[in-house]
Formats: structure tokens, sequence, C-alpha cells
């Protein structure tokens, strides 16, 4: 099986499926035994997640709400 | 110059779409460069770009938008080789160490999710921290969604550079989502 550390460096390559198969399957049963590491590829993925969104985004005009608490 | 209008090349795209590509492309341009005006600049430079005879652009218009963002990119790369040249303290075309530092990440700490929105602002604010070289690959493989061999290729870096300033980038901004996501 492989090591945390050796999965925390091929996560980021799982998501987009970039590794040979045998190295996507080793990752996949990893993390159905390990006890660390799928909380760092659910955050992983929902930060990729995030970022995809960004792209689509709508464009609202004028001031960021965030910068906008005295109205 | 002469301004009579017909004078000048025929324009690939209408003005209507170039009227709905034009405030991503700015947002695009501002997310990499952080500076209003270079944005503005760059994202005139791209559209320019279709003007010229070796534009290779596809017409259907989903692709155009794809497109017209891998050109955006590498005029961004472009930019920060240009400053790093005048400033001699270049290192954008440095070759990245490998992977064998651990990622930050601590499983004992309680999450409480936050809405999609946040999120997002979080995100976008951590991307502007980053290191150049990170948020542009950032920008382009998971904002963009280009495939790393377009995206290496707009940025002038290799796939193996790509991929660890992927890596790295990444897991910096989702360390930041977790610190948000702690509060
Ligand atoms: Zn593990």
């Amino acid at each position: 099986m492989l090591k945390c550390d050796e999965v925390e460096r091929m996560l980021s390559d799982y998501e987009d499926g970039a590794l040979p198969f045998s190295k996507m399957v080793a990752i996949r049963f990893h993390l159905m035994m390990c006890r660390r590491c799928p909380a760092l590829e659910r955050s992983l993925r929902e930060t990729i997640d995030v970022l995809r969104a960004m792209r689509d985004e709508p464009i609202h005009e004028g001031v960021d709400p965030e910068d906008d608490k005295g109205e | 110059m002469p301004e009579d209008p017909h004078l000048m090349p025929p324009t690939p795209l209408d003005d209507a779409t170039i009227r709905e590509l034009e405030p991503f492309l700015l947002r695009l341009a501002g997310r990499a460069v952080r500076d209003a005006v270079l944005a503005r600049d760059i994202v005139q430079a791209t559209f320019l770009s279709l003007l010229e005879p070796t534009s290779t652009y596809d017409a259907s218009r989903g692709m155009v938008r794809s497109y017209l963002a891998g050109v955006l990119m590498r005029k961004v790369a472009d930019h920060y080789r240009r400053q790093r040249r005048e400033r001699v303290t270049g290192d954008f075309d440095e070759t990245a160490d490998g992977l064998d530092e651990r990622v930050a990440f601590d499983p004992s700490r309680a999450m409480h999710p936050i809405d999609r929105s946040r999120a997002m602002s979080v995100i976008d604010r951590a991307l502007s921290r980053l290191p150049d070289q990170q948020r542009l690959v950032v920008l382009a493989c998971d904002v963009e969604q280009m495939d790393r061999a377009e995206a290496a290729s707009s940025l002038g870096i290799t796939e193996g550079n790509l991929r660890v300033l992927l890596h790295r980038g990444r897991h910096e901004l989702r360390k930041a989502l977790e610190d948000a996501e702690m509060r």
C-alpha cells in the first residue's frame, strides 16, 4: 500500500486523472483504507471545484459587496 | 494612420461577442496581473491578436473564449518575463524543485463548510497572494480549465514544471480555504 506522503505528492495529479491507471487505482485504494488522506483529498477537490466555478461566476458591475458594508 | 474604418482589416469577431467576452477576459487578466490598467492593455492586445494574419482561432463561440484565454495567458507570461529581465531577478523560467516536501494538513481540525460564494472570495484573495508562477498555472489549469499541455505551452514552461507549480498552488489555496472554514 502507498504511504500517505506518496499519496500527497500525487493527489493534485490524481484529481486531474493525470496518472497511470495503476497509480490511480493504488491511490483510490489508499483513500479507502486511510484515516487521514480522505479529508485532504476532499479539501483539495473542493478547492479545485471552487476555482473552476470562478471562470463563469457572473460579473456584477460596481463595487464588491464585501467592501460595501456601510450601506 | 487613416481613421477610415473601411481600411481596417475585417474583424473576425462581431461586436456583441466582444462585448460579451470582454468582462470575463478582463477579470482573468486582472487575476493574473493584479493591475487594472495593465489588465486592460493585455485584453486589448489579446483582441488585436485576432487581426494578425497568424491568428488560428476557431469560429465556434465556445472555442473563441478558450482560444483568447490562451492568448491572454501567453501575453501575461511574456509580461512577467520582460519584467524579470528588466529587474534581473529572473526566476520565471527557473525549473521548480520536485515534490519532496510534505503538504501542510491537519486532519484533526474541525471544518465548518462555508457557502460557495464565500469560498470563491476566500480563494480569489488567496490566489492573488500566490507567487506569480503558481498563480498563472492555477488560473490556466483550474480557472480556465486549459489542458496541461496547452497551459504549459501558453506559459512557456515545461509540463513537469507546471505539474509542480500546480501542486504547490492548489495546496496553498486549500490551506486558505481550510483556514476560512475553521472560523
Ligand atoms: Zn493516507
